[in-house]
């Protein structure tokens, strides 16, 4: 009997020390039938909100939204940030996935389908790259993690993952293609142009070596005409590309400076002059004394050496090259023109985009590349002006260009 | 989670089972305090089992534990029950009876 009571006794204090504990906040759980009841649920319930916040700030640092798939019943659960990215309404209820599906461009729909199903099957976390059309008609690239859970006996019960706007890195990376694309033809015509006149300069040399006893005066002085041509037309090339390369590393220094254009179209038209005579072409310059633009010499001697060389490899023998200028509000006009084959509306739309570069062969055979016209453009645009032409076959062409008069006027258009 | 401060259980002196939940706030301090306790002057001399009843259920119907943390000293007898964080280690030392014989 006392020892019953001695067990009562003991069980009781026990259940005191308990509620004590209770009672004092030292407990963390009470033990019930089978069960363990947790206590102080609030310090639990903010340890959990606390995480879900630093996850959900995980998140918008990634600007990451974040989505769970049913795969059973086709029902998704999404964030608010994705209904943002897809200009759709938010619920917080499961939806059908067929909105959301709808969206993903035709093709891109059956690879997300895939990537989908061979998760399904061999329960690997996939990613893939789509394209979504939204309802304002916009379209975003966005990319696709997703995870699949499992349960205890391996059947994939829910599909959960994130989403990321790569637009912008998919526009980079187009960018970057076409840049790409651009060079590799700008280095095949490059080779292809450098090989025509080297060619010519090595069957000369192999004439000469070959016939040297047998060769005449007359001949000789014939073939060095052509090879100062050749060798002119690949320094000329090399002059352009050493330029190019310049412009295109950002290092050639643009430095403008108050300078009068008669005197700049002068001293280009006397460079032009020993090819001009050849064919008997006159160049006249009609640029008004007083006219004064702000400019970097070496890129306007440059632009206007190409547009004049250009007009007399492209004049007709025994015809005029005239230059010609005015002033229209606070830029100056520049017009090169010349009675010559001219173009047609096909080659004029490619002269000035190096992916649609291609060169022709002026009316003496003169070799060349469409390299000179894009270093125009781009030293022209440099200076706040613009670069375009008029022509038609058979008649000539006309180039303009535009250039500032005053250093706070570049920008002005 | 059960681990043992020495594996040579049976031949320690002092033996305790110290009933938790996950990682609780009082489970914690709990844990904390004995470990003291025995890495102090218990140095060597005692054994230490945790049962995190999430885990292990059963040991805690079998040890009548109604409340976490409890702790049980199991040796030397009489066993000893203290229910609560442990926090006071002063009090925890008197209800050990480590006080006893220590004395001047």
């Amino acid at each position: 009997m006392t020892r019953e009571i001695d067990i009562l006794r003991r069980r009781l204090h026990r259940a005191e020390a308990a509620l004590e504990a209770i009672r004092t906040e030292q407990a963390d759980a009470v033990l019930g039938e089978g069960r363990v009841v947790l206590l102080r649920l609030q310090e639990t319930e903010q340890a959990l909100r606390q995480s879900e916040e630093r996850l959900r700030m995980a998140m918008e640092a990634g600007k990451l939204a974040s989505w769970e798939i049913d795969p059973a019943t086709g029902k998704i659960m999404t964030c608010p940030r994705l209904n943002r990215m897809l200009d759709l309404p938010y619920s917080d209820k499961q939806q059908d996935r067929d909105q959301y599906l709808a969206m993903v461009l035709g093709e891109d729909r059956d690879r997300l389908r895939a990537a989908e199903e061979h998760a399904l099957e061999n329960g690997r976390r996939y990613e893939v790259e789509y394209r979504v059309r939204r309802p304002d008609g916009e379209i975003r690239w966005l990319r696709n993690q997703g995870l699949p859970i499992q349960d205890e006996q391996g059947n994939v019960v829910k599909l959960i993952g994130n989403v990321a706007d790569i637009t912008r890195t998919k526009q980079i990376e187009d960018k970057l293609r076409y840049a790409i694309a651009e060079r590799d033809k700008f280095f095949s015509i490059i080779a292809h142009d450098l090989r025509s006149p080297f060619i010519g300069f090595l069957n000369f040399i192999r004439i000469l070596n070959d016939r040297f006893k047998k060769i005449s005066l007359g001949e000789i002085q014939r073939l060095t005409k052509d090879m100062r041509y050749s060798a002119e037309s690949l320094y000329n090339l090399l002059e352009n590309l050493l330029e190019w390369s310049l412009v295109q590393r950002g290092v050639s220094k643009f430095s403008p400076a108050v300078c009068s254009l008669t005197e700049l179209t002068r001293e280009n038209a006397q460079l032009v002059q020993s090819c001009s005579a050849q064919k008997n072409i006159e160049i006249k310059c009609m640029v008004p004394d007083d006219l004064r633009v702000y400019v970097d010499r070496a890129m306007i001697k440059m632009v206007l050496r190409n547009l004049l060389s250009n007009a007399v490899k492209f004049s007709f023998h025994n015809s005029r090259v005239t230059i010609t200028a005015e002033q229209i509000g606070c830029m100056v006009q520049v017009c090169v023109e010349d009675k010559g084959v001219g173009m047609d509306d096909g080659i004029l739309e490619k002269l000035f985009f190096l992916d649609k570069m291609s060169s022709r062969k002026g009316t003496s055979g003169e070799k060349g590349t469409g390299l000179g016209l894009l270093l125009c453009r781009e030293y022209i645009v440099k200076h706040g002006g613009d670069i375009w032409a008029h022509s038609s076959p058979q008649q000539g062409t006309e180039f303009y260009f535009t250039l500032p008069t005053k250093k706070n006027e570049i920008q002005c258009f | 989670m059960r681990k043992s401060h020495d594996s040579s259980q049976s031949t320690n002196e002092y033996s305790f089972i110290l009933f938790v939940t996950g990682n609780g706030l009082n489970s914690r301090i709990a844990r904390k305090s004995l470990a003291q306790i025995c890495e102090q002057e218990l140095a060597g001399r005692c054994s230490i089992e945790i049962v995190d009843v999430f885990e292990d259920f059963s040991a805690a119907v079998k040890y009548n534990i109604l409340v976490t943390p409890t702790l049980l000293m199991l040796r030397p007898e009489p066993e000893v029950v203290i229910i609560g964080n442990l926090r006071d280690l002063e009090k925890l030392r008197t209800a050990l009876r480590l006080d006893e014989g220590d004395g001047p």
